[in-house]
């Protein structure tokens, strides 16, 4: 777009170039929302990491150097300078990882977490994550500053929009957010495009109604396969609760309305019951969970827990096609086909790198912690250095009303210990908070919305909400996912579908390890998972069943059952509560009574209140008027109705222009009718040739010559004319003259 | 057609697609759908751009080394104004020897045919467009025809179409003033054309002051009380001064430069000129004018050998000057004009 003429010498300022008409230049409006939405991604990453301060310091710093180089570059420098800062970035990322894993790096590894990252893996996964967050903004804030400063704005809006790419692509950035940068590209493109011709004026409208038209579809039409998250507007794609918690192993994102598979999933053979778990994250970011680290293969006997503990063998088979490998904490060893395909996380839990097919099986052995409830409340907070580290951390952002209402709920039960404190934030959730399926995800930090602003919710709210809590009072916990025990068919046999998927809390307690916690409500989950299955079966749909279930449920026998030893002091408990304890006791059947607020999910409408629009509905509300007027203008519309209501209403002033007026909304009634009278033709020669007829055009086109040539007018000629008018123009035109012949 | 950047953006949403469908949809719905909303629209804005015509405003005829403005205003099919000027890019061209000035919305390119184009960036049927035309070389040059290539408002889409008209403009060779040495050997041409050669006798008058006293018929004044003077026949063939002209290949612009230098300040001064070039010949004068078609001629003259050798003045350009001979004495034309700084004389007012 601009070359500039001729060869300037690099680095010779350009007269011809100023800083403030740069700024104010209608397509750098555009940059600006380009820029802020992958400024908003990396913000949200250091609020999670921390480096905020730093981040905005880097910024700004980028912003000054751009704008005293700006005048001095071309675009060619522009570019390199951008590739350089990349460049250096990219060492400086290097050489900041610690120098152990610094040696396993080389280029194939590079390549792959490349490929990882474009293929989903969050920026939240990478080691030193605030460290990579510096050292990738400068390039592309430089380089689109530079190239917007210098009018190039559709180079800008490419640099700009990679770095906004490949947030996307890391699924860091939002539906809303990457919204807005592709409409701020597309604003900076089209204006720059506008601007050098002069044809802002004139085009406007077609950039706004453009503009419009994207948000429009793009939050209304899913144009892209497998669109699990569904769009914003009228989506109807509810995602499943057992898809949202275990099927994405390395992240959650907490969602709203969710549904239940009733799909038999796999089956288990054991000696204990148990909550099947699947993974665990450690990184909160307000709006989801991710795990952080990298998962290594699987190979050979893995580590038991720091305690003492009971060892449970599980044979577990795929009754479909199976993402993850279910397993009682903490799994020490896997045994079958999958293990060749099998990965330890960070966080020593079991991940399958590959699918299970229906029909396979594994077997793992697990050493579950064995406690008593006085080990853990003796357990103290002697923490180990790489705990604290990892499950302590929080969004700046969260809202300080959580720590101090986590530290009233612990005042209040006397909880002078981690395990004292757990207890007591358990219980708070279970009483306070109702269990439903059906709720809207809240703005901001989830924890904070479940605690003081949502009545239900469902268990990754629970657990969520429990975690933090826990970490703003210094005790450090995790979130986890996994399938609770399912449909008991035999002895030591159960039966486990999508809708057991689940979430809980694991809080640690050093000597004995992680120790599970559940703050969902057991009664309302299990009914509303009872009477899916009920549906569906009545429903006939497939895979609810295998041969071992149905209705005739396994009944315990009252021989020796898993739980010998029950009561506080259980050297064998699933979760250290007594409620959990409950539900798992065989046979135990959820009180009546309890289900009373639960509404299954998306079936019914959650409120009849009428809400506040929330910001987004006014901000569509706000392009879809911007746009309406630049359509009404694009299309003609603004003077076509000028001339509908110029035609039909007329106001009165003095008889002269009265007269001239209804005249002439006659003569356009002509016009459209025959033809327009030519220039220079004389009103009467007009009539004469066009054979009219009526004898109240020629009435009023007399008073017309005589008010336009001699200047005179009576007031009853005007009102005369102008009721002609009104009357010629409601016979012809078709809607209000059918009324008024109809009179 | 897609041009380079609609390419990109459809790219960039296929491969958006792409992502989508192996790992997942992501945000990736809010790239597509804006990029396909994009080219849908451009494509129809594109697919309505109206046809249009150009009114095209030559650049005035001038000398090499002077500039002249040309105009361009479109207007629909029918002759009214477009209702919605649209963007796009008008490509005009011009000939070889014209060269247009680069402005601030138009940037300026060389073909490789020799001839330049001019192309603007703007919003076609808005404003006139107005380029500088700087002329170059001598000759008949030609403008046009223009190239109009209608764009949507992000520069996705990208639709050409040529309208046909060119127009012409003459470019004459350069008059460059006469430096001392010039006027000097032309100086002596203009006093031997004006000089004695006396033809027949043909009556006798009163003397009026400026008539030289030789030709005071003394005879008749004694018998007279007052002077008379012998009036011969005018002898027009004697007065006029033949100029013959002719160059070798590479030469002929020199030849016309010089051409219309020594021939224009004779006329200027009085002195009929007969001219004969290598395409013909044809006479310049005072009274009966013809400065005009001799710079047109001169502007499109062809090299060739000098027509007439006897000539009073020979003038033969090679190379880049001319050798000027008046009356057997030879002069190189680049040593008779003023300094080279010194550029063109003020052009005789001619009308052409």
């Amino acid at each position: 777009m601009t070359t500039a003429p001729g060869r300037r010498s690099r680095f010779a300022t350009d007269p011809d170039w100023s800083l403030r008409s740069a700024i104010l230049s209608p397509g750098m409006v555009g940059i600006a929302v380009l820029t802020a939405s992958y400024l908003r991604v990396l913000f949200h990453v250091t609020d999670v990491v921390g480096g905020t301060g730093l981040l905005i310091v880097e910024a700004g710093a980028v912003l000054a150097v751009g704008a005293v180089l700006a005048g001095r570059v071309d675009t060619r420098t522009a570019l390199l300078g951008s590739a350089a800062a990349l460049l250096a970035g990219m060492a400086a990322y290097y050489l900041s990882i610690p120098a152990s894993q610094r040696a396993l790096i080389d280029a194939g590894s590079v390549l792959t977490d490349l490929a990882a990252l474009l293929s989903g893996l969050s920026v939240f996964r990478l080691i030193q994550a605030e460290i990579w967050v510096l050292a990738v903004l400068p390039a592309p804030l430089l380089g689109s500053w530079l190239l917007a400063l210098r009018g190039n704005y559709p180079l800008s809006a490419a640099i700009g929009g990679s770095a906004l790419g490949l947030f996307v692509l890391t699924g860091d950035a939002g539906f809303l957010t990457t919204l807005a940068g592709a409409v701020g590209a597309a604003v900076a493109v089209g204006f720059g495009e506008l601007t050098p011709r002069r044809a802002i004026a004139l085009h406007w409208d077609t950039v706004v109604l453009v503009v419009t038209a994207m948000i429009v579809l793009s939050s209304t039409v899913s144009l892209v396969p497998g669109a699990a998250g569904g769009p914003v507007l009228g989506g109807s794609a509810t995602p499943t609760l057992e898809g949202n918690v275990v099927d994405n192993a390395d992240n959650v994102g907490i969602v709203g309305a969710i549904r239940l598979s009733p799909e038999v999933r796999f089956s288990v053979e054991s000696e204990r019951q148990g909550y099947w778990r699947v993974g665990a994250y450690d990184r909160y970011t307000g709006g989801s969970w991710v795990r952080s680290g990298e998962a290594r293969s699987y190979d050979g006997q893995l580590d038991g827990p720091p305690g003492p503990s009971i060892e449970i063998e599980q044979t577990i088979t795929a009754e479909s096609t199976l993402n993850s490998m279910p397993a009682v904490w903490k799994p020490v060893s896997v045994e079958g086909a999958v293990q060749r395909a099998t990965q330890v996380t960070a966080e020593s839990g079991l991940r399958a790198a590959a699918p299970i097919a229906e029909g396979e099986s594994y077997r793992v052995v697990s050493q579950r912690p064995a406690y008593t409830i006085d080990d853990l409340r003796m357990a103290g907070t002697d923490y180990p250095e790489t705990v604290e580290q990892r499950y302590l951390s929080l969004p700046d952002s969260t809202p300080d009303r959580v720590g101090e209402r986590a530290a009233t709920v612990a005042d209040r039960a006397n909880a002078s210990t981690p395990y004292a404190t757990a207890v007591a934030i358990e219980s708070y959730l279970e009483r306070n908070k109702e269990y439903s399926l059906n709720v809207e995800r809240p703005r901001g930090s989830v924890a904070d919305g479940f605690l003081f602003e949502m009545d239900a919710g469902y268990c990754t709210y629970y657990a969520t909400t429990m975690a933090v809590m826990l970490r703003t009072q210094g005790v450090p916990a995790r979130m986890v996912t996994g399938y609770t025990p399912g449909e008991r068919v035999a002895e030591d046999e159960w039966v486990v579908r999508g809708l057991n998927a689940h979430a809980w809390v694991e809080v640690y307690f050093p000597a004995t390890g992680w120790v599970a916690f559940d703050p969902t409500p057991s009664g309302p989950r299990e009914s509303a998972a009872e009477q899916r299955v009920t549906q569906a079966r009545e429903a006939g749909e497939n895979g609810v069943d295998t041969n071992r279930t149905g209705p005739g449920e396994w009944t315990p026998t009252p021989t020796e059952t898993t739980t010998a030893g029950t009561g506080n002091d259980t050297a064998d408990a699933v979760t250290a509560t007594d409620n959990l304890e409950e539900i798992l006791r065989p046979g135990q059947e959820a009180p009546n009574g309890t289900v009373g607020n639960f509404t299954g999910g998306g079936e019914e409408g959650s409120s009849d209140e009428p809400a506040l629009p929330t910001p987004e509905e006014v901000g569509y509300g706000l392009v879809l008027l911007f746009g309406g007027v630049a359509a009404a203008r694009r299309f003609g519309f603004d003077t076509r109705l000028y001339r509908f209501v110029w035609l039909r209403y007329q106001p009165r002033a003095d008889p002269v222009s009265d007269v001239e007026r209804a005249y002439d909304r006659i003569e356009t009634l002509l016009g459209a009718r025959y033809r327009p009278r030519r220039p220079g033709e004389t009103v009467e020669d007009y009539l004469d040739r066009l054979d009219v007829t009526d004898t109240r055009v020629y009435r009023v086109a007399g008073l017309y010559e005589r008010a336009r040539y001699g200047g005179d007018a009576t007031a009853a000629d005007a009102d005369e004319a102008v009721e002609a008018a009104d009357a010629l123009v409601g016979e012809r035109t078709p809607v209000l003259g059918r009324l008024r012949r109809a009179r | 057609m897609l041009t380079r950047r609609g390419r990109a953006v459809a790219g960039i949403a296929g491969l958006a697609v792409l992502l989508a469908g192996v790992f997942g949809a992501r945000a990736l719905n809010a790239i597509v759908a804006p990029a396909v909303v994009a080219l849908v629209a451009g494509y129809l804005q594109i697919r309505f751009v109206p046809a249009v015509d150009v009114d095209r405003t030559p650049p005035e005829n001038a000398h090499v080394g002077e500039s002249r403005t040309a105009t361009l205003a479109f207007h629909s099919r029918n002759g009214d104004p477009l209702s919605r000027p649209f963007l796009g890019d008008v490509t005009e061209r011009v000939g070889d020897g014209l060269w247009p000035v680069e402005s601030e919305n138009a940037t300026v390119r060389d073909r490789p045919s020799g001839d330049a184009e001019i192309t603007f960036e703007t919003a076609v049927g808005a404003e006139p467009l107005q380029y500088e035309v700087e002329y170059r070389q001598r000759g008949q040059h030609t403008l046009g025809p223009v190239a109009v290539v209608a764009t949507d408002a992000f520069g996705l889409h990208a639709r050409e179409t040529e309208l046909r008209g060119t127009e012409t403009t003459i470019v004459f060779p350069r008059v460059r003033r006469l430096g001392a040495v010039g006027r000097r050997s032309l100086g002596r041409l203009q006093e031997y054309s004006r000089s004695d050669q006396r033809g027949e006798f043909e009556e006798l008058r009163e003397y009026v002051p400026g008539d030289p006293l030789r030709d005071i018929h003394w005879k008749t004044t004694a018998k007279r009380d007052e002077l008379i003077v012998t009036e011969f026949a005018a002898d027009t063939d004697v007065a006029s001064v033949t100029v013959a002209a002719g160059a070798n290949a590479e030469g002929a612009d020199a030849m016309a430069e010089a051409t219309a230098s020594v021939v224009l300040p004779l006329v200027a001064d009085g002195v009929p000129v007969e001219l004969s070039l290598p395409r013909g010949e044809l006479r310049v004068g005072p009274e009966f004018g013809g400065q005009a078609a001799m710079l047109r001629t001169l502007a499109v003259v062809d090299s060739g050998p000098v027509p007439d050798p006897d000539a009073d003045v020979v003038i033969k350009g090679r190379g880049d000057d001319a050798t000027v001979d008046v009356r057997g004495r030879r002069h190189q034309f680049s040593e008779m004009v003023e300094a080279r700084t010194a550029g063109t004389a003020p052009t005789p007012e001619v009308e052409a």
